[in-house]
């Protein structure tokens, strides 16, 4: 019979032994209302450390309490060594199917180095962990991270990375991105784009935006939208000069003085 | 301040900033240390990134426990917007060794 028993969250405390390293915020906030609305409906796992306990499984449910100010929480308390403890807690939290390839490779060297397994192999048969997956998963983890790989700012990595984007676009976008990188507000567009139309090419939209990017040579910067723009020195004056083909259509002279003023016109124009 | 959207990237970034803590700290013959904002600043915002503030927020947004332990290494948090953390080495890497 499962013995469940009230606990005051003071008293518990994240087990060692407890996988989860992170957690996705917006699932934590659903889990938040849920347990706002309804309650905890399924009891923490627990052990009990002389005047404390540690919670094996059910963290996130103990931090949506406490955020909700509630001050018992509904326990059940399991015995064993640390060796049963350490299993039954992995054991449970790769059954829920949420964590990430690192937290699970980091627990099961975690467990070694503590004797709890001999071997990764070891490791893999007990949990039913295919061996092959987890080398997948070691792999990846000794593969520097994307920011170090590509080049590309982990934040714009992060960018496309949530983006609802079918993967083979995803990777497609950040090869573009290594050949020809923007600035982040120009990728936000390209994922936008793309996602709101999946026909679009990523190759296309970054050589689009990647030509809108100024350019700066000895004497000029020019960018390309639907004419080439280009402003040039000429003696005391900046020439702004529109190119269509390699024919100058349009071209104002400004003061070199002025172009502060100039500049802060264009600023002031609503995009 | 930058944007980050899912766990995997933060506890990435997490991993990968231990490695390079654990290497600052080695150099200076010490296997444990606290890391304030200054020195993190110094070992993540070189060449203009924004390092720290990246790994602030994988900490604010992302992390589960002020403790962070794995076979080589623990980080307690202290705090997580600054940053400020508890560093130690548990199983220093032949390369790291001062």
């Amino acid at each position: 019979m499962i013995n469940i028993m009230y606990i005051p969250v003071g008293k518990l405390k994240k087990s060692r032994w407890n996988p989860r390293i992170v957690f996705d915020p917006e699932k934590f906030n659903v889990l938040k209302n849920s347990i706002q609305k309804d309650g905890i409906k399924y009891p923490l796992l627990i052990r009990k450390i002389s005047d404390e306990y540690e919670v094996l499984d059910g963290y996130r449910r103990l931090e949506a309490a406490r955020a909700l100010n509630i001050s018992e929480v509904p326990c059940e308390i399991i015995a064993g060594d640390d060796k049963y403890i350490a299993k039954t807690s992995l054991k449970i939290h790769l059954s829920q199917d949420d964590l990430t390839p690192e937290e699970i490779v980091n627990m099961v060297s975690n467990m070694i180095r503590e004797g709890i397994y001999e071997s990764e192999r070891e490791a893999c048969e007990d949990l039913g962990l295919s061996w092959r997956t987890y080398l997948e998963w070691k792999k990846q983890l000794k593969v520097k991270p994307e920011e170090e790989k590509t080049g590309i700012p982990a934040t714009i990595i992060s960018t496309i990375q949530s983006a609802e984007l079918p993967d083979e676009k995803r990777k497609e976008l950040i090869e573009e991105l290594k050949e020809k990188p923007l600035a982040k507000e120009y990728v936000k567009k390209v994922v936008q784009m793309l996602e709101e139309n999946p026909r679009l090419s990523p190759s296309e939209l970054v050589t689009k935006f990647a030509e809108a990017e100024p350019r700066k040579s000895e004497n000029e910067i020019e960018a390309r939208g639907k004419y080439l723009y280009r402003l040039r020195e000429s003696g005391q004056n900046i020439v702004f000069e529109l190119v269509e083909k390699t024919l100058v259509v349009g071209a104002i002279t400004i003061p070199k003085a002025d172009m502060p003023i100039v500049k802060r016109l264009f600023s002031k124009w609503p995009t | 301040m930058p944007k980050m959207y899912d766990k995997r990237t933060a506890l990435q970034i997490i991993f990968q900033a231990a490695e390079k803590i654990a290497k600052s700290i080695s150099v200076k013959g010490v296997t444990e240390s606290d890391v304030s904002k200054g020195e993190l600043r110094k070992i993540f915002n070189a060449s203009g990134k924004r390092g720290k503030d990246i790994l602030s927020m994988a900490f604010r947004k992302f992390v589960i426990s002020n403790v962070i332990r794995t076979a080589d290494w623990e980080m307690i948090i202290i705090e997580p917007d600054k940053p400020r953390i508890h560093f130690r080495i548990l199983k220093q890497k032949a390369k790291d060794k001062p």
